[in-house]
């Protein structure tokens, strides 16, 4: 081994070393800080909080049963509810201090995000990103904005009128004019399959299709709003529908097309 | 029927059967219930989100400096704002808020701007992003703090995410990790899109930086009720009582506890006079699998009977 890849070696072990250290200084923080937070039983939970060593077999038991039930949620949570998922990683240290799958949850669920991207005087593709948060990241280019001032322009006014024409599909479902709302969503399909790729396109078609499935769900068409509800999530998978402002039987139906309800 | 509907009438024919009188006898057990539960599977269940996700753009006077790139801080915060307006594809509602977009010289509150409902409904806020200029000063700190009264106003904090898209460079003061302290005690959730060189505040940075206290999650914790039944002399109700309250005076001889859990709990015991039984009974209905352990705890030694279904 010549000396600069020995150097480099020893280099690169310190650093694995030095980020050892550092992983194990933050987990040792974290600890102290569940520590720190309160252990106090929760509603629902016997009084006090049992430990995974206490002398009492159904309290150690009831302990081990609660760290398998924390770490599944912890773990369905972590994607879409850090702040969530990292309670239930620090519920889980109070019964379990030592549990290094929780302090390593604590450390990976953050509820706080800092995205930097990149700046480049080159042109960034404006395409559509699949995970939009995820493209907070991406670079932000300067000619993508003054590069095609006038295809832009005409993009804009596109979106324009079609937001307006599915704004007029809703006043007609709100209306209750079903019959009319469908008779018009065939034609909005096809302005919306052609519209430029991006995600207020995704958006409009996801919009459009709930509300055809509105209607075909107050004609009594449920086959037929199984199968809108069903575009709208193949273009949006995450769709949620308001509980406030929609009726149980709508957001009943789309959790059916979602497979949710049997 | 629904199953929920039918076991709720199940435990109000129980409830009718304890008008029952306890059997005259001179020879009496006592029995009682524990129950130690997990969650329930409607604890757990997700929630649908439909909390609105606020965009907060940094419109104060040093955006306007010049990158190496040739763009303005702003004009780069401005298309990343506009870009991600266009492609959150999701159906929740989206706040726009600016910060120095007014011309008084002074630190300006948050200015409030449009709100989409839906994501068909952006344009209005698409192109209010466009026309918002930089012009005047403001703090990040207080204008989290104004979005999250906001956002607490209209029951919409838990669950909000808001998107800070600023070139963190401090300005008429406040305490950040304070602000984004409280705002994540509400249950929203913060992204920064740092535009530039300008480190974010360590708080924000570190995994531990924040001490968020979210509050616990709803559970249903209703008591559990059982009963106590015989079959000799004739099959009849001894009593009712709570898991964890007083216990039930048996007759001596075989009986059966009936634990209002979901679905039922029914145990076969033998009741020996003058002793005292205990049914301890771990409920976790949510894990996976489905867990539901019992034993008997007797005062006499020797007797333990653990049992699972």
């Amino acid at each position: 081994m010549s000396g600069r890849t020995s150097a480099a070696v020893r280099g690169g072990s310190a650093r694995a070393v030095l980020a050892g250290l550092a992983l194990a200084a933050a987990l040792a923080v974290c600890a102290t800080n569940a520590e720190a937070s309160s252990c106090d039983p929760w509603p629902g939970e016997p009084k006090p909080l049992p430990a995974l060593g206490d002398s009492d077999p159904v309290r150690a038991e009831w302990a081990a049963l609660r760290v398998k039930e924390l770490t599944q949620w912890a773990k369905r949570a972590e994607k879409d509810d850090p702040l969530r998922a990292r309670q239930m990683w620090r519920r889980l240290l109070c019964i379990d201090p030592a549990n290094g799958e929780a302090l390593a949850g604590v450390l990976r669920a953050r509820p706080v995000t800092i995205h930097r991207p990149n700046l480049t005087d080159q042109p960034v593709s404006v395409a559509s990103a699949r995970d939009p948060w995820a493209a907070l990241d991406a670079p932000i280019g300067r000619s993508a904005e003054a590069g095609s001032e006038a295809s832009e322009s005409r993009t804009r006014s596109e979106f324009r009128e079609l937001r307006a024409a599915v704004s007029a599909l809703d006043e007609k479902v709100r209306t209750a004019q079903f019959e009319q709302a469908l008779a018009s969503t065939p034609a909005l399909r096809a302005r919306l399959s052609r519209a430029p790729a991006g995600g207020t396109r995704t958006s409009l078609i996801a919009q459009t299709e709930v509300l055809a499935a509105t209607a075909e769900l107050a004609l009594g068409r449920t086959d037929a709003a199984d199968q809108s509800f069903k575009r709208a999530l193949a273009v949006d998978p995450a769709l949620a529908l308001d509980p406030a402002t929609t009726a149980p039987k709508v957001r009943r139906a789309l959790a059916a097309a979602r497979g949710e309800v049997q | 029927m629904s199953a929920r509907r039918g076991f709720a009438i199940f435990a109000a024919a129980a409830a009718l059967a304890c008008a029952n009188e306890a059997p005259p006898s001179t020879e009496l057990a006592r029995v009682s219930v524990e129950v130690l539960r997990g969650f329930s599977p409607e604890d757990v269940a997700p929630r649908e989100n439909t909390a609105p996700v606020v965009l907060l753009l940094d419109a104060t006077r040093s955006m306007l400096a010049p990158t190496p790139e040739g763009l303005t801080y702003y004009a780069a915060a401005q298309h990343a704002a506009t870009r991600f307006a266009n492609d959150l594809p999701s159906q929740r509602a989206m706040w726009l808020y600016a910060l120095g977009s007014s011309d008084s010289p002074d630190c300006q509150p948050v200015f409030r701007g449009s709100r989409a409902p839906t994501a068909a409904a952006r344009g209005p806020l698409v192109e209010e992003i466009a026309s918002v200029r930089p012009q005047g000063e403001g703090g990040l700190a207080k204008a989290l703090d104004t979005v999250r009264e906001e956002l607490w106003r209209a029951d919409a904090l838990m669950g909000a995410r808001v998107v800070v898209f600023s070139d963190l460079v401090p300005g008429c003061g406040g305490d950040i990790c304070a602000a984004a302290t409280k705002l994540l005690a509400g249950g929203a959730r913060l992204d920064v899109v740092a535009i530039g060189e300008a480190q974010a505040p360590a708080c924000l940075r570190e995994p531990t930086g924040l001490s968020e206290s979210l509050p616990p999650p709803a559970t249903g914790d209703r008591p559990v009720h059982y009963r106590l039944e015989v079959a000799k002399p004739e099959p009849m109700v001894v009593g009712c009582s709570e898991a964890g309250g007083l216990p039930i005076a048996a007759p001596a001889g075989r009986g059966a506890v009936v634990v209002e859990l979901d679905p039922p709990l029914r145990v076969e015991a033998y009741f020996a006079p003058g002793h005292r039984h205990v049914l301890q009974v771990l409920d976790f209905p949510a894990l996976d699998p489905q867990t539901r352990h019992w034993r008997w705890v007797d005062s006499r030694p020797g007797t333990d009977a653990p049992g699972s279904p």
